[in-house]
């Protein structure tokens, strides 16, 4: 069992609670694998699906909307994927290895300003990964976090539930205005629209605390985030995020992740009571003088970027 | 509304309300909207308005601490008497002892009236409610039984509905014995067996009932009875209370 949200320094930390906090309930791991777009590389997955989409007529709800119900596996599994690194990392002791989520710059890089990089590096020897402390995952990451995923559908509102940590998201479907600007969430405050068949999301008032991998990349809380979801066939969702923050990145750029349907139809998502098991690895943390990564602010990005020239 | 079977339904309203008293007003003939798929709609975003999560008995002020009534039907918890020892140390310790002062989940149906917002979402299979507490979540799974070999006990139980006409009816079991039923010491074992009650009594307000059921910490079952409140304002959303992050944050400080 490796399953760790944390590398470097603080890795063999989590290694004893690893199993306890990261477990995922295997049942729940198939996904129907038959799909207009079985290659499960992003770059791959991505330009399929864009061209599957303009021939797919999804289910629908009684609104006419398409139906993006269900119960949805990464095929990453458990942790893995861009959740370890968004770049193409092999497999090692400590990950599991996989292409690159980056579709846009098409190099696959995270396009982080050199000052922003060198940072990043730093991050996981000094600091726990967020989800460590049961804390939530940010917007895009709580998308690639490992485990199932469940989204209800209503007329207003789209609920994404996440196994980990119990997260979940509620997003307005009404592309209402975002909250005032002092108000500051780890998931952001979203709001949907519909543009076709695609569901069009955008989350600002970030806090800027999450990291976007296990490597120490991070945004501020200026960051933008933009995801479109649409149906590539009735067992295959895409899902993609666009980040913007001039603060930390040369340029926006676009990750896509494959989600599969669940082989459970009636898969019932257990809870994972997480920070109330987790007092030992705090203390031990603490103790190890490992701290939750405190963010650094848009103004502190801007002050990093000056010296940097 | 004349019908026989409104004639009958506040019949029996009025008789469980004499049985009651009187200020424990039953649900008014009110015909809740539908759902798309035909169920009573529960959904918006709700919140309690009373001190229940202070104290769920009757208590007179403190500092910092409002008055308030009981939210428990004749005000009188049976506690077995060690189980009223143990509320009553409970209650000496409780600004380090109660799970609420540690940031863990707070079980069912204490979330019901903690003083955050929470949002109902209905499906035909399922029905989710949303807490901004510690982002708690609560799935109340339709017309299906408690597991019957649960691998682990739950912080918020397992949740089983149904509807009865109008009315959610919620059995939740399967609970830790780690969580308070408020901030005054009040508690259960992991025999607690909980029944809720949800029903829209207009357009703004649902009736929540509850019954305890506990044989380990109380000598018979007991109720708790309050309205829930529709939160009005314009582009009103559930936000975040990540009470441990700011737990640790001051560790760090």
């Amino acid at each position: 069992m490796n399953e760790l949200c944390v590398t470097g320094t603080a890795a063999f930390l989590a290694v004893s609670a690893g199993s306890m906090l990261w477990a995922s309930p295997s049942a729940a791991q198939g996904w129907v694998e038959e799909s207009a777009c079985p290659g499960n590389a992003p770059a791959v997955f991505h330009d399929c699906a864009l061209e599957a989409a303009q021939a797919f007529d999804p289910l629908r709800t009684a609104e006419g909307r398409p139906n993006l119900e269900g119960t949805w596996i990464l095929p990453g599994g458990q942790i893995g994927g861009a959740l370890e690194d968004l770049e193409e990392h092999p497999q090692t002791l400590d990950d599991l290895g996989a292409p690159t989520a980056v579709v846009d710059p098409p190099d696959g890089k995270v396009p982080m300003q050199a000052w922003a990089d060198a940072r990043r590096r730093e991050h996981p020897q000094r600091h726990f990964h967020h989800n460590a402390a049961c804390l939530l995952s940010g917007v895009p990451n709580t998308m690639y976090h490992g485990g199932p995923r469940q989204f209800l559908q209503t007329p207003d509102y789209l609920v994404i539930l996440t196994y980990n940590s119990h997260a979940y998201r509620i997003i307005p479907l009404d592309d209402r205005p975002p909250p005032g600007e002092k108000i500051r969430l780890w998931n952001g405050a979203s709001s949907g629209h519909w543009e076709g068949n695609t569901l069009v999301i955008e989350t600002t008032n970030q806090n800027g605390l999450p990291w976007l991998d296990q490597r120490g990349r991070f945004y501020t809380e200026e960051a933008r985030v933009v995801e479109r979801l649409w149906l590539v066939d009735h067992n295959t969702l895409h899902y993609q995020a666009t980040l913007e923050d001039p603060n930390v990145f040369t340029q926006p750029f676009t990750i896509a992740v494959p989600y599969r349907r669940s082989t459970e139809e009636r898969y019932e998502l257990e809870e994972l009571a997480c920070y109330e098991n987790n007092e030992a690895l705090m203390a031990v943390s603490r103790a190890a003088g490992i701290a939750i990564f405190p963010g650094i602010s848009a103004a502190e990005a801007r002050e990093a970027q000056r010296a940097d020239r | 509304m004349s019908s026989p079977a409104a004639l009958a339904a506040s019949v029996v309203a009025a008789m469980l309300c004499a049985c009651a008293g009187a200020a424990q007003e039953r649900p008014r003939a009110y015909s809740a909207p539908r759902t798309a798929h035909g169920h009573p709609d529960l959904q918006g975003i709700w919140q309690a308005m009373n001190t229940a999560v202070w104290d769920i008995e009757d208590h007179a002020a403190q500092l910092g601490i409002p008055a308030g009534a009981s939210v428990v039907v004749d005000n009188e918890i049976p506690y077995r008497p060690s189980a009223a020892a143990r509320r009553d140390e409970n209650r000496r310790n409780r600004l380090t002892a109660d799970p609420e002062a540690n940031c863990k989940m707070v079980g069912v149906p204490r979330i019901t009236y903690m003083p955050y917002p929470f949002q109902i979402v209905q499906t035909p299979r399922q029905i989710t409610i949303l807490s901004e507490y510690v982002h708690t979540v609560r799935n109340i799974f339709l017309d299906s039984p408690h597991p019957e070999d649960p691998v682990q006990r739950l912080w918020m139980g397992d949740s089983r509905g149904r509807w009865e006409g109008d009315t959610l009816v919620v059995d939740v079991v399967n609970f830790t014995d780690q969580t308070w039923l408020d901030r005054s010491g009040n508690f259960h074992s992991e025999a607690l067996h909980v029944v809720e009650r949800y029903t829209r009594t207009g357009m703004d307000h649902l009736l929540y009932e509850v019954t305890i059921e506990d044989p380990e910490v109380f000598t018979e079952p007991w109720q708790m009875r309050m309205p829930l409140y529709r939160r009005l304002e314009d582009g009103i959303r559930i936000l975040e209370y990540e009470c441990y992050g700011y737990l640790e944050a001051g560790r760090d400080g």
